[in-house]
């Protein structure tokens, strides 16, 4: 009888983390390596030796999280991360509601939850306007502050108006969820005034919908930084153009960035801790963090935001 | 001990089985098959009861006017209306029944009565295997082919800088229409072989031509059957989500035209889900709109039932 109880058991453990893996982000962004697939394997041989640190939220931080991963797994024996996407404000709310043990989030937690959540500022992303490339844009670079927000709360409406050729912009948004949304409408639109549009719950199937609306505009991660697209730096009032390197981002000339942020329920302990540990590391932040496109070290920053 | 066992001491055992242990077997049979049943007509309850208790607290909560009078959704304001996304859901599926349902039955027809015999059957297999294709490959096609096709014929109509594109209510109807067709041509096919043989033997005695046979004699004596058909079509593509959600844009708002983006009921919860924790009024909000829905379908779906329960043929 007592090897089908334990069976039985390993079932209902298996459950959930059967769960979590149908919960994944439907797209793997860009940076993603075959780490994902490899370290399935390895949790699953590891599981009775350390309990997996469970991870979800951001799809903006993934690709560093899944680098952070991939490294940690091999350097610690044993050790596993499981991580899934599907937006900074579902990591928190997992987080919170002990779902998970780390929740991903671009933006800080509601005031409600502040005082449970602790933070863990892991790196710096920077967020750009991105547009599907066309003679229309062409010779369009950069924009004002201003002229983006005429775009995004739909007072432009073609090219034209921006100085480029004639072409209907059309404007594609995140999903209200989203905390790629919630960084880019605060810093630019000061909250979210987004004109109603067509909709992209994930930032993997945006880039794909960017490159085959003409005219189309929206806003993403610079970890989501594509060729194809046209990524648009930002005009000062003196006429001076600001680009979107991370030069710009760490002394503060750029303004469209968040801190990544990793939150605790409490203070972590045991496994959590110690990805934790590894992922805030002089080791970790100088060498893993500059590897991944789009990211920037938090000892790089020059400048401090609340 | 087996190997030795002669066919006659098998035979034996079988008929001890039989008789003693027979009953043993019949009546734990009996018992599997009555807690199967007993499962699966539970499970089926709690869930409707489920979606009917958090969707009538969210109708509650909200209220049924602004769930079915405004046409602004924005959860994340506190705004509930759900004008938007039931219009959406009807127009695509209405658009579906045109573009897709009727042709469907009109292909039933020819296969039942004009196509060559030996087409029958490869006809019906071909149809069987696309109604087992999953939305997403359809979503998949539409959104790399139809959708940019959409968008030149919608530059076309309303010129070079109107601001339209190829996401919307038209590409969802197309889409839907042409996923629905292989549902409603196996169901039309079966209502039209229903229709008697001694029916079509008495009209080709009375002088009928074939054509006159088929438009007055096997569809008007299998409409009940066809109806059921296209209302079962139409229930499917108001439920359909994943496709729809691939190619309507999403956008919260009632459609000016056909090539503007907008949203359905199964769009919207599937958007908003992630954002709506349980207990949460977006989260009731979107209950109420998930009991909206099955209203709908099973609303069309009980129509069917009262047309097929008085079908004579």
């Amino acid at each position: 009888m007592r090897p089908t109880i334990h069976s039985a058991l390993g079932l209902f453990l298996l459950a959930p983390a059967l769960f979590a893996m149908g919960a994944c982000d439907k797209t793997p962004p860009p940076q993603e390596n075959p780490a994902s697939v490899s370290s399935s394997t390895s949790a699953q041989a590891a599981a009775p030796k350390i309990a997996p640190v469970t991870i979800s939220g951001s799809s903006a931080l993934q690709p560093l999280v899944n680098a952070a991963k991939e490294k940690y797994e091999t350097t610690h024996a044993g050790a596993s991360i499981e991580v899934s996407a599907g937006g900074s404000k579902k990591g928190i709310a997992d987080v919170a509601s002990g779902a998970v043990q780390v929740g991903d989030s671009d933006i800080a937690a509601p005031d409600d939850l502040k005082s449970q959540l602790v933070d863990h500022k892991v790196a710096v992303v920077g967020f750009a306007a991105m547009a599907n490339k066309g003679d229309f844009n062409a010779k369009l670079t950069s924009l004002s502050m201003k002229d983006l927000a005429r775009v995004f709360t739909g007072d432009a409406k073609n090219w034209k108006d921006l100085g480029g050729g004639n072409q209907p912009i059309v404007v594609i948004n995140r999903a209200p969820a989203s905390g790629t949304r919630a960084v880019f409408g605060g810093i630019v639109l000061g909250g979210d005034k987004f004109v109603e549009g067509q909709t992209e719950d994930n930032s993997g199937a945006l880039v794909a919908k960017l490159k085959q609306t003409k005219g189309a505009i929206s806003y993403l991660a610079l970890s989501f930084k594509d060729d194809a697209l046209v990524t648009l730096a930002l005009k000062g009032a003196d006429g001076a153009v600001v680009d979107t390197v991370d030069a710009n981002i760490e002394s503060g000339a750029y303004p469209i960035w968040s801190y990544e942020h990793m939150f605790t329920k409490g203070e972590p302990s045991g496994a959590s801790k110690a990805f934790l540990d590894y992922v805030s590391s002089p080791e970790f932040q100088k060498t893993v963090v500059p590897s991944v496109k789009g990211f920037i070290p938090m000892t790089e920053m020059k400048t401090i935001r609340d | 001990m087996a190997n030795q066992m002669t066919a006659d001491s098998r035979a034996e055992l079988g008929a001890l089985r039989a008789q003693g242990g027979g009953r043993i077997v019949d009546a734990l049979v009996r018992l599997f098959v009555l807690v199967c049943g007993v499962f699966v007509v539970v499970s089926t309850v709690l869930v409707i009861a489920f979606l009917a208790k958090t969707g009538i607290k969210g109708i509650r909560e909200v209220g049924l006017a602004q769930i079915i009078g405004h046409v602004v959704w924005k959860p994340e304001a506190g705004l509930f209306g759900g004008v938007p996304l039931i219009v959406g859901t009807l127009i695509s599926a209405a658009g579906a029944v045109v573009l897709g349902a009727a042709p469907a039955v009109f292909a039933a027809a020819w296969v039942t009565d004009f196509a060559p015999k030996s087409l029958k059957t490869p006809f019906r297999r071909l149809f069987e295997i696309t109604s087992a294709v999953p939305s997403v490959v359809y979503g998949w096609l539409a959104l790399s082919y139809l959708v940019p096709l959409m968008d030149r014929l919608a530059h076309r109509l309303y010129g070079e800088d109107a601001q339209v594109g190829g996401e919307g209510l038209a590409s969802a109807a197309m889409l839907l229409g042409v996923m629905i067709v292989p549902t409603v041509t196996i169901l039309s096919l079966d209502a039209l072989a229903r229709v008697p043989q001694s029916l079509r033997d008495a009209s080709a005695a009375l002088g009928a031509s074939p054509l006159q046979t088929a438009f007055r004699v096997v569809i008007p004596g299998a409409w009940r059957g066809l109806l059921v058909a296209v209302f079962y079509g139409f229930a499917r593509a108001a439920g359909e989500t994943m496709a729809v959600q691939m190619v309507i844009g999403g956008a919260r708002q009632l459609a000016p035209n056909a090539f503007a983006p907008t949203t359905t009921i199964s769009t919207q919860i599937v958007m908003d889900m992630q954002n709506a924790m349980p207990g949460t009024p977006e989260s009731d909000a979107l209950y109420a709109m998930a009991l909206v829905l099955l209203v709908l379908s099973s609303g069309v779906v009980l129509i069917t039932r009262g047309l097929s329960a008085r079908r004579s043929l």
